[in-house]
């Protein structure tokens, strides 16, 4: 006499998730029964079916709706070189050492503003701003080295201040943007008047200041 | 019938090249997003978007709250990219604030009271018609599916989650996931045979 139908049973069969007695007792029946051997193969099919959905698009691009509510994303030709501090989070004795941040800070801006003035317009409250189209590249770029060289020689003689763990992270981040700064020069020296690499480049360059000016500002570890 | 080739995000066939390519971009977007950079965060987005829209898709069964839903996701995920510490893929950590994002929304939406309910019916109306009359895709029938059933289905089934992952993130116990798989597979079948 055939045993009872193992139905309920065959989603955990198909997924090994019987123990062994289980198991022996749903191949069992399967072995004499087509009705449930056919269900089992339709299960089957609906898992491997599942397993190989291809992903596709939004039927309408759903960037512009983003874009709005993150803010303006007009901004492509300017690059602010003001540190984002809401993208990076301080403790209240790290803010205790404002006054050497500030210090590190000002031999930065003002290395900029001395060796670059010609280049890079200041406004107020040390804001600076890079017109894209104000520059040739090579000279942006040999700019944008030159500041970096001296806020890197900064991070580098507080470094054995610095938190270990906090340096790590900073230097992680700097190869990220060193291998997408490198990406850029490299395409750029196959098609140097292209308007998005130079663009890309430039941001590039903007982040290394932004986060090497942040990493400047570092208070000591306690 | 050949199976179809693997694709990277973005759209590349998956060769270990495009693949290590892919990854060294998306890396150099993530931390250029983390300090502002719209572009970049841009690129992310044109990445991933097909990925997290059909997760969303697929979860709530509605083109147009898959679309807000989607976009919210990538919202939330602007304003704590500063929270990405790395130790996951940029992807799976997007592809969990997605699925969070989604579970949230339907228990906020009182939805869930009803979500694992024996009665539970799906929403014929957002079902395809061609689908009465004809055998059905897969995504198709997806939207036949009871909600809770096709939350468990699409998170085991599609997306690889465990049981212990999912009853977690639905707050119910592995014996209710397994159930709801099973008989979301069964209705699958029925509905793909018909």
């Amino acid at each position: 006499m055939m045993s009872e139908h193992v139905n309920e049973e065959l989603s955990a069969y198909l997924d090994e998730e019987l123990d062994a007695a289980a198991r022996a007792r749903v191949e069992t029946h399967l072995a004499g029964c087509a009705e449930c051997r056919e269900v089992l193969e339709g299960l089957r099919q609906v898992v491997r079916r599942a397993r190989t959905l291809d992903d596709r698009p939004p039927a309408r691009d759903l960037w512009p709706g983003i874009a709005s509510r993150i803010g303006s994303a007009d901004t492509a030709d300017v690059l602010p070189l003001v540190p984002r501090r809401r993208r990076f989070a301080f403790s209240v004795p790290q803010l205790a050492a404002a006054a050497v941040a500030l210090m590190v800070l000002s031999t930065g801006a003002t290395v900029l503003f001395t060796r670059h003035a010609a280049q890079i317009a200041a406004v107020p409250d040390t804001t600076l701003t890079v017109r894209a189209a104000a520059l040739p590249a090579a000279d942006l770029v040999q700019s944008y080295d030159a500041a970096i060289r001296d806020l890197q020689r900064a991070l580098d003689a507080r470094r054995s201040q610095l938190d270990t763990g906090t340096v790590r992270v900073i230097e992680q981040s700097l190869r990220v943007i060193d291998m997408a700064i490198a990406q850029a020069r490299s395409a750029l020296a196959r098609d140097p008047n292209n308007p998005y690499l130079n663009s890309h480049l430039q941001r590039a360059f903007g982040r290394k200041l932004d986060l090497l000016r942040q990493a400047a500002t570092l208070p000591v570890a306690s | 019938m050949a199976p179809a080739e693997r694709r990277t995000e973005a759209g590349l066939p998956q060769t270990p090249d495009n693949l290590l390519a892919q990854a060294d971009s998306e890396r150099a977007d993530v931390a250029l997003a983390a300090a502002g950079d719209q572009s970049a965060f841009e690129r992310l987005y044109r990445l991933h978007a097909a990925k997290v829209h059909s997760l969303v898709r697929r979860m709530v069964a509605s083109e147009s709250d898959a679309d807000e839903l989607t976009q919210d996701v990538f919202v939330r995920v602007w304003q704590r990219l500063s929270s990405y510490r790395g130790d996951a893929a940029f992807g799976t950590w997007l592809h969990r604030l997605a699925v969070n994002l989604v579970i949230n929304w339907q228990r906020s939406a009182s939805r869930s009271r009803r979500l694992f309910a024996e009665d539970a019916e799906p929403d014929l109306a957002a079902a395809p018609r061609r689908s009465l009359e004809s055998a059905m895709d897969l995504e198709d029938a997806l939207v036949l599916l009871p909600a809770g059933a096709r939350q468990v289905f699409v998170l085991h089934d599609v997306e690889g989650y465990r049981h212990e992952e999912i009853a977690g993130l639905l707050g119910v116990t592995t014996g209710t996931t397994k159930a709801q798989l099973h008989r979301a597979r069964m209705l699958m079948r029925g509905h793909l045979e018909r």
